[in-house]
Formats: C-alpha cells, sequence, structure tokens
C-alpha cells in the first residue's frame, strides 16, 4: 500500500455505502483498503439530501398517510415519468417484497394463533419502518463512514438533518439555496477556472455527449464566461461530478460508481478516477 | 348510616370478583367492563410454600396478577412481548454455549421464529415496531448463513436492550442499528440489487 494514498468518496458511492446490501459494502471496503485516508465532502451531503434522501422521505410520507401499500404504487405511477418515479418504484417494490417473503414464509402460522394482523397491516408498518430506518440512519452515519469532512467552498454550511414534523419526515431547506449563508462557489470557481476549463475541453471533446454532459457542458461556460456573476443554482448542480472532482486534492484518487462521467473530468484534471471495475 | 352505605355494594364486588365474574370498571373511568385474569380471589392468595421458595419468580408474572387498572390494560401485551423477547434471548444463551454447529444453528432456528412472533407487536409503540422491523431484517438476511459468535452476541445485548426499553426512545433505537451494524449484519438486504444513483 502506498502510503501517502487518499481517496475521495464521491456521492454515488456514499448513497451506496450507507444504503446498499452487505455484499455492496464488502466491495467498497475493499477497494478503500487500498488508502490510508478516506473524506468526502458537503457537497456531496447536499446532493444526498436532495437526491436519495428525499426519496425515502417522500416514500415514507406517502406509506404512512396512505390506507395501504397498494394505494403508495398507484400514488406513485401518478407521478411524471421521470427517472425518479421509476427508482421510488423500485425501492419500494424491492423493501415490499422483502417483508412480503417474510410474512408468506415465517409468521404466518404464529400471527392465525396470536393475532389480528394482516399481510397489509405488516407490509405497511414494516415498510414504514425500514424507510424510517434508512432516513434516520444514512445521514446519522454520513461523516461516520470517512475519516473526514471537507468543505473548501462552504457549501450548505447550515444543512440540517430530516426531522419528524408528527408521523412524517420533513427533510427542513432541501436544497442550498435555502441557507441561511451564502456560499463561496463563485470564488471556488475563480480560483480553479483554468482546471474547470480543462473539463470544460475534454468534455467538448468527446464524441458522444448524453443530456447530463450537454447540460455539463452549458453550464460549465456560462459559469467561466461571466465570472463576477453569482453562479446560479442549477448551473452549480449541473456541474455536481466536475466540483467534486476537483475538490478531492491532487494527490486524491476519486471513488464513484458513475465512471462513464467521471473518468473524463478525471483525465482533464490528471487524476485517477476509481470505479468498482478494480476488483476486477 | 355512611359506611353501612358503601359496605353492601363492596361486599357484592368482592362476591362477583370471587365468582370471577365481568365487573364494571366504577371508578378506573374507562366505561368498559375488564375482564380480570384469575377466575378466584383464592388464586391470589397462596402461601409462599406453594409458590416454591427455591424458585425465582419473573417480574412479569408478578405483573401480571396485578393488571385490573385502566392504565395497565396494555400491560398483558408488554409482558407477552417481554415474555417473547426473554425466550430469543434464552436462545442466544443456549446457541453460545454450544460447540457443536449443527445443534447450535438449531437453536438459532428457534431463535427466528422466536422473533418473528413479535411481528403482532408491532403497533404497540412506533420505536419498538422500528426495532422488530429492524432485527427480524437482521434475522432474515442471515437464515441462509452459518451465525458467528459475534452476531449472536450482537442479537442478545440488542434483545436486552429490547426488553428493557418495550417503550424505547429513539437514543435506544439507535444504539440497536449501530450494534447490528457493528456486527455485520446485512441490514440493507431489502435494497440489494437496486441502482439507487440517479
Amino acid at each position: 500500500m502506498n502510503e501517502s494514498r487518499k481517496v475521495f468518496l464521491e456521492t454515488t458511492i456514499m448513497v451506496d455505502r450507507l444504503c446498499k446490501d452487505e455484499a455492496t459494502v464488502r466491495k467498497i471496503k475493499k477497494i478503500l483498503s487500498n488508502y490510508n485516508k478516506t473524506y468526502t465532502s458537503n457537497y456531496a451531503r447536499m446532493e444526498f439530501k436532495k437526491g436519495i434522501l428525499q426519496h425515502f422521505i417522500y416514500l415514507h410520507g406517502k406509506v404512512v398517510l396512505c390506507e395501504n401499500l397498494t394505494e403508495v404504487f398507484e400514488t406513485t405511477s401518478r407521478l411524471s415519468a421521470t427517472p425518479q418515479r421509476h427508482l421510488l418504484g423500485s425501492i419500494l417494490e424491492s423493501i415490499n417484497n422483502f417483508y412480503k417473503s417474510i410474512y408468506q414464509t415465517k409468521p404466518s402460522q404464529i400471527i392465525k394463533q396470536y393475532g389480528d394482523i394482516t399481510l397489509d397491516e405488516y407490509l405497511k408498518e414494516m415498510v414504514e419502518s425500514y424507510l424510517s430506518y434508512l432516513i434516520r440512519n444514512s445521514w446519522r452515519k454520513f461523516d461516520k463512514v470517512v475519516d473526514e469532512m471537507i468543505n473548501p467552498m462552504k457549501c450548505f454550511v447550515d444543512i440540517e438533518p430530516p426531522r419528524k414534523a408528527g408521523r412524517i419526515y420533513d427533510n427542513i431547506s432541501r436544497t442550498c439555496d435555502r441557507s441561511k449563508y451564502k456560499c463561496e462557489i463563485r470564488k471556488f470557481f475563480n480560483d480553479n477556472s483554468e482546471s474547470f476549463s480543462k473539463i470544460l475541453k475534454r468534455l467538448q471533446g468527446l464524441a458522444n455527449h448524453d443530456t447530463e454532459t450537454i447540460n455539463r457542458i452549458r453550464s460549465l461556460k456560462e459559469i467561466l464566461r461571466v465570472r463576477k456573476r453569482d453562479i446560479r443554482i442549477k448551473d452549480c448542480w449541473n456541474c455536481g461530478d466536475a466540483i467534486m472532482a476537483m475538490e478531492a486534492t491532487p494527490d486524491s484518487d476519486i471513488f464513484n460508481n458513475n465512471q462513464r462521467h467521471y473518468i473524463p473530468i478525471c483525465e482533464a484534471l490528471d487524476k485517477q478516477s476509481v470505479g468498482y471495475d478494480i476488483l476486477l | 348510616m355512611a359506611q353501612v352505605a358503601t359496605a353492601a355494594p363492596l361486599q357484592g364486588r368482592e362476591e362477583e370478583l370471587r365468582r370471577g365474574l365481568r365487573v364494571e370498571t366504577g371508578g378506573n373511568g374507562s366505561g368498559k367492563d375488564i375482564v380480570f385474569p384469575w377466575k378466584d380471589l383464592e388464586q391470589l392468595i397462596q402461601e409462599p410454600e406453594e409458590i416454591g421458595g427455591s424458585q425465582k419468580i419473573s417480574p412479569e408474572i408478578l405483573y401480571r396478577v396485578a393488571a385490573p387498572v385502566k392504565e395497565d390494560i396494555e400491560t398483558p401485551k408488554v409482558l407477552r412481548i417481554r415474555e417473547i423477547i426473554q425466550e430469543s434471548i434464552d436462545c442466544l444463551f443456549n446457541a453460545l454455549e454450544i460447540d457443536d454447529e449443527l445443534e447450535r444453528e438449531s437453536v438459532m432456528n428457534l431463535f427466528t421464529e422466536s422473533i418473528f412472533r413479535l411481528s403482532i407487536f408491532i403497533k404497540v409503540n412506533k420505536n419498538l415496531k422500528d426495532a422488530i422491523c429492524l432485527i427480524q431484517t437482521a434475522v432474515e438476511g442471515q437464515i441462509k448463513s452459518v451465525y458467528e459468535r459475534d452476531k449472536i452476541l450482537a442479537l442478545k445485548e440488542v434483545l436486552i436492550l429490547m426488553k428493557g426499553n418495550i417503550f424505547m426512545d429513539e437514543g435506544i433505537l439507535d444504539k440497536c442499528f449501530d450494534i447490528l451494524e457493528s456486527a455485520g449484519f446485512d441490514i440493507n438486504a431489502p435494497l440489494t440489487g437496486i441502482e439507487l444513483a440517479l
């Protein structure tokens, strides 16, 4: 092991580390064992809060308010047809199937004997509890699964954990535009404009551009064009991968589950993008 | 005169109790009848030697016979939860003393059945429900594996916490999460196979 090796955990890996099954966590730990320092940033935590955590909170609220899980499935299916809706459906189905299997194979006889809880009731209660666990625990553990948290551009310094408002979770100030403090993202871009320009050039040179890359190129151009103007929040978020790649110190690898986008960005910065494929 | 007026109904209630009949709760404010868990008051007045001088009496037994007031209507449920948890803990103590793997795993199968019996109590308390959900998730994820000693010890620790804190607060709940996670249980098994990245 190289003594000075550091690794930056990007948002997708933080999500996997906090919410995925044991086999995935084992893979992550194996990769991290090659480094002697792990760290992530408040920007990653901000993305976690407005991303997957918001999905869990939405689902939890629906499970609490709906009569049964069938209603929750129906409600989510009425959302706009986006990848987010697809993800909500997958999460709900996966958790539902897990507990359905428990009910149908384990305690049914016992429930007949002692109890009055139906499959519907059991599933609703278990799914609600499990989502509640995910919300509480993933937030609580965010900075505990790494050695250090960094925040070079003072992103969302007053970020808050989700709180219970009665039975429902409130993802207080979901996004950083509700922060009381102004971040220093403009300064961060200005201080590193040369590196961001390299990223822009590399992305423009790619043969194929997906929607995310198209948006990133457009936002980078806009941010680098007028350097005295505040950065619009949407432009900041579009550049998320580039920002996190820049946050990582030059001696760090960047561990992510989004190699398609990180490889060209890291190439531009002469940094190493590390994915699960390193284990193969 | 007043003494006569109050004494007569009391005698009547006592007589009904002796016969093991349903009685009006009267002063307990619930407005509903309560069925007392004993048939005859004589059952409550046993000589100490009948209980057995050398045998320990569990707290559950002591409380079971003293539950006729409104606040304690839920008590039998809590006692039942504690009993099931104790049965589960007993299984774990047994398992920890068994060297033979097959025998130990058989005891852990009994433990698993015992844990899933808690399902019927998920409406007693919100945090308890979350803890039951978590421990069932951990145990379900373990069914196709062999229990390591650390995992059995962790389960024991969590169940002892639960037993002592049926109406637990979030601090105890978090402690339960941490113990199970650090023992290596796959708590996120319900999300296996889902690509969570957006």
